[in-house]
């Protein structure tokens, strides 16, 4: 079965107060780098048949997002792997690019063992995997080092 | 007399408010219900503050496909007053009846105070009872009342005297512009984030300064009948 995912994001030009609190907090994690966050959302369509994306689309425009504040992407994924098995569209909610136009795929995911923050003092090894924000359980190989990481970084 | 209806969709908070409002403002309150497209012969339509549908997704953006208002859109874009406040506001914005979006406002807070605002326009079915400037004091309360619109569309607002409402003496939520309520090119619809329907009685409101709404579309519906 295949899923359609659609991407919904603030406009640029629109304030995003949530992501700049959180971009705010990132300093408390040892992060100075970061210039700005904006939060979105990801809606995850199951057709019973095969996924019709023209269909997503409209209704990514219609109920998804608001096109006055918002832009979205619709692509297509395979249920059960964790990477888009391939952006098959990629538009904004106002001017759809045309079909043939290059996918636009982002990198959804830390590589696995890959650490959020160096200087993160992490309290227990458990709770290292679910700092690292990934969804696989194999990715708590490296609690340990992450767990580490943390007490140098006191 | 003039009949009035208030939609109730589930997770309506005011819809007993401004049914109250209208019946103090001296029309006949009409309950509608959100599942019914039938409008049952009002006049006017009030949709009320509260989080229909849970406000999931977006405020508002479900509601906007409820029966009761895919007829109310039919009915406000053949003339019939609608007036949305705060959670209709938002249904209003997300039917594109009213331009513009409402979103989280600015500083984060849920934000419940008495606020005073302008009445910059009175040219519309909801504010022919004020004068043009008349300071009023209505209490707002919401966490997504920021009112943003692109450049273009504030330009055009401004300039064709569509801002209705404007807050005053402190922005609340961050709108820009300090808007506070916007009508349609037409007039007849007319939306803003503040509740007037909590300030019509000297007993739970800071002020009645909010009736004036409710007996604004009273003289509007006169008029128009006068005129038939």
């Amino acid at each position: 079965m295949a899923r359609v995912v659609v991407d919904v994001m603030l406009k640029p030009e629109i304030l995003d107060p949530a992501g700049q609190a959180v971009a705010s907090a990132l300093p408390r994690l040892g992060v100075t780098d970061v210039s700005s966050v904006r939060i979105g959302k990801r809606v995850e369509i199951e057709f019973t048949g095969e996924p019709d994306l023209a269909k997503a689309r409209q209704l990514a425009d219609a109920l998804l997002a608001n096109p006055v504040i918002e832009d979205f992407t619709v692509r297509v994924e395979q249920a059960g792997h964790a990477e888009p098995a391939g952006a098959i569209d990629a538009i904004s909610g106002v001017d759809p690019v045309e079909p043939d136009a290059p996918a636009v795929v982002a990198p959804r995911r830390l590589a696995p063992g890959t650490r959020l923050v160096e200087a993160r003092p992490v309290d227990r090894a458990e709770a290292a995997p679910a700092a690292l924000g990934g969804a696989g359980s194999g990715e708590a190989a490296d609690a340990g080092s992450a767990e580490s990481a943390g007490e140098d970084g006191q | 007399m003039s009949r009035i209806g208030v939609v109730t969709f589930p997770g309506s908070l005011d819809d007993r408010d401004a049914l109250r409002a209208v019946r103090l403002a001296g029309a006949e309150p009409v309950a509608l219900w959100h599942d019914d497209a039938d409008l049952h012969g009002v006049d006017a339509v009030v949709l009320p503050g509260g989080f229909s549908y849970g406000d999931y997704l977006r405020c508002g953006a479900i509601a906007r496909f409820s029966p009761a208002m895919l007829s109310i859109v039919d009915a406000a874009n053949a003339g019939m007053p609608v007036l949305g406040i705060c959670n209709g506001f938002q249904i209003l914005c997300e039917a594109h009846l009213l331009p513009g979006a409402l979103t989280r406002n600015q500083h984060l807070h849920f934000r419940n105070r008495d606020q005073w605002l302008r009445v910059e326009h009175t040219d519309t079915a909801w504010t022919n009872s004020y004068q043009p400037g008349e300071e009023i004091l209505i209490p707002v309360k919401n966490g997504e009342g920021c009112y943003v619109a692109d450049p273009s569309t504030l330009e055009e607002l401004e300039t064709t005297g569509r801002v209705v409402f404007r807050y005053v003496r402190g922005n609340p939520n961050g709108s820009q512009h300090d808007i506070a309520g916007v009508r349609n090119a037409a007039g007849n619809v007319v939306g803003l984030m503040p509740h007037p329907e909590h300030a019509v009685e000297a007993l739970t409101g800071p002020s009645t300064d909010g009736l004036g709404i409710f007996t604004a579309v009273l003289a509007q519906l006169g008029s128009a009948v006068g005129e038939r």
